[in-house]
């Protein structure tokens, strides 16, 4: 290949990786965005990856199409229009087209890689990066939501009952009970299940939406924390049975009832089925 | 000649040189190089007065070709221009026909005022032009490389003129306008020509084989695909602007707008074609290709000012 040759495809890789790298830090972007999005309404953060992936192969392919030696030309005066007739001739040999790509290749060797990154908007796109990670990471340590989207969608019926991707505690088949298509299972229908599931209706108990806050009172409980002390090893005798086995009357079946009572009481159970 | 940039000095210096002889004109002269770059004629329209015929006699002096001139006449008759058999008397006693050459028998010809010669005499020398030969009787003569007609043309008194067809103006490359000078140069002009004044000495800079290498080396120069379809298009549109042109430019004037580009871009001493190229030189390579509609005349437009609506 020739000198030219080879010099345009490095530029032609180099725009790539550039135009790649400027897509990822953009696509970065729109994932993080989506991600606090997505935490300040309580829902799942695995949903983030979608809008990051659709972007990012749409903006890559934008950029890249965009890309191109005009591209280079606006930002290197020096090469204005040379650049992209030495590429169209690089197949032509004769004494001009010689001088051309010589004369390009010259001008080329005094472009830096430099020239084509923005470094002030990657700085900014860094520094927008930093500044959203850090609200995300301060968001999911202290909780902090605008909206409980997910339970509201359930209450609205959008999505069902376990969630945007479903309970894992609750089995398909429950899941499945709540179906409107009337039961049906890969287009067939289930004869299995009824209304009234095996594990009956699902219900959800709302306990509220205050925050508890429990606190033990020590003083409440019957442990005095002055004599905790470590588990100690008892010592088992070897007769498990007691010695000797006694047996021994009820003070309360040692009351005296006068005879004349004795039969009332002995005959009361039976009299009352009568 | 070893490089570009040595064709851009070269003429610097051959138009230094003109300016002893000419004031201004430097578009003129410009564009009388690229025709020759581009072994093409060029059709010049002027006023009376404006240095057309110096300016051509002196170029061809400055590139040692050889000149002639035919100022055209409702009278003049083919062979005045492409030459006739004589009877030639030997000393013998002897006679026998002898062609003498035309005065199209020059490497540069300046056909004035052709719009004045009838169209029979007209079609000769576009024959010459075309076929850079000339057929007298049953004899075919080639004419001398580079063969380089310039016709000049008198924008006025139009009365008992036949004007060219615009099938036959489609040949001329280029479509010259000499302009007025500015007062500046018209002050120098009355200076040098109203003193006693030395001849200027001119020396030949150039000479057949360096033009003829010249104009191998303006097909050499490229041009960026995306330039050669600007200009394509440029010309395609003008088939399509029925509002404005009723005839539009033949494929002829793509081939000329993109050879006058390389030859412009060679004599600025640049290796490639730029779009300022184009667009400078769409005017004289198709203000005579178009047919403007009664609706641009009606608008009072001219064909340069449709031509710069094409541009846009």
């Amino acid at each position: 290949m020739k000198p030219i040759g080879k010099a345009l495809l490095e530029l032609r890789t180099t725009l790539f990786s550039i135009g790649l790298f400027n897509s990822l830090l953009d696509s970065f972007l729109v994932l993080l965005f989506t991600l606090l999005g997505l935490i300040l309404l309580k829902l799942p953060w695995e949903l983030a990856f979608i809008p990051f992936a659709v972007y990012f192969v749409w903006h890559t392919r934008t950029i890249l199409r965009a890309l191109g030696y005009n591209d280079v030309e606006a930002r290197v005066p020096q090469l204005r229009e040379a650049l992209r007739t030495a590429a169209d001739s690089l197949e032509t040999e004769n004494e001009v087209v010689r001088g051309l790509h010589q004369e390009v290749l010259d001008k080329m060797r005094l472009i830096q890689t430099s020239v084509f990154v923005g470094f002030s908007k990657v700085t900014r796109q860094l520094l927008v990066l930093a500044l959203l990670s850090f609200i995300i990471i301060s968001v999911s340590a202290l909780n902090i939501s605008f909206l409980d989207a997910q339970t509201l969608l359930q209450k609205t019926g959008v999505i069902g009952i376990g969630g945007v991707f479903g309970d894992d505690d609750t089995p398909f088949f429950a899941r499945l009970s709540k179906r409107d298509d009337g039961n049906k299972l890969f287009g067939k229908e289930v004869t299995l299940l009824d209304e009234t599931s095996l594990y009956g209706n699902a219900t959800v108990i709302e306990l509220g939406t205050e925050e508890l806050n429990l606190e033990l009172n020590p003083e409440g409980s019957g442990i005095k924390m002055g004599e905790v002390k470590d588990p100690e090893s008892k010592k088992f005798t070897d007769q498990p049975s007691p010695s000797d086995i006694q047996a021994t009357a009820d003070s309360a079946y040692a009351e005296d009832i006068p005879k004349e009572y004795q039969s009332i009481v002995r005959n009361y159970f039976k009299g009352i089925p009568k | 000649m070893k490089s570009v940039e040595e064709v851009k000095k070269t003429f610097e210096y051959l138009f230094t040189e003109i300016e002893k002889v000419i004031v201004g004109q430097k578009e003129l002269l410009n564009q009388m190089v690229i025709g020759l770059f581009c072994d093409a004629h060029v059709l010049l329209e002027g006023y009376p007065g404006l240095a057309k015929t110096l300016s051509v006699k002196t170029l061809a002096q400055l590139i040692d070709l050889k000149f002639s001139r035919v100022q055209s006449t409702p009278d003049l008759l083919p062979s005045d221009i492409t030459g006739t058999y004589i009877i030639e008397e030997t000393t013998q006693g002897k006679r026998t026909f002898k062609f003498q050459p035309g005065p199209v028998f020059a490497n540069v010809v300046l056909a004035d005022e052709i719009n004045r010669a009838t169209p029979k005499t007209q079609s000769a020398l576009l024959e010459a032009m075309q076929e850079k030969q000339v057929t007298v009787g049953n004899n075919t003569f080639k004419l001398d490389e580079p063969f380089f007609v310039i016709a000049t043309q008198n924008p006025i008194e139009q009365e008992g003129t036949y004007p060219l067809p615009e099938a036959q103006s489609d040949r001329f490359l280029l479509k010259v306008r000499a302009t007025y000078p500015t007062f500046d140069e018209e002050l120098e002009i009355v200076d040098r020509f109203t003193e006693i004044q030395k001849k200027a000495q001119l020396k030949p800079i150039l000479n057949k084989e360096t033009l003829l290498y010249l104009q191998s080396l303006t097909r050499q120069v490229p041009i960026a695909n995306d330039l050669k379809q600007y200009a394509v298009k440029l010309v395609t549109t003008t088939r399509q602007k029925k509002d404005l042109i009723e005839y539009g430019a033949s494929p002829r004037a793509s081939i000329g707008l993109v050879l006058a580009a390389k030859a412009r871009a060679l004599l600025e001493g640049r290796k490639y074609v730029s779009k300022e190229d184009i667009n400078t030189l769409a005017f004289p390579v198709l203000r005579h290709r178009i047919v403007l509609h009664f609706e641009a005349e009606r608008q009072g437009l001219s064909e340069d000012d449709v031509i710069k609506q094409l541009l846009k």
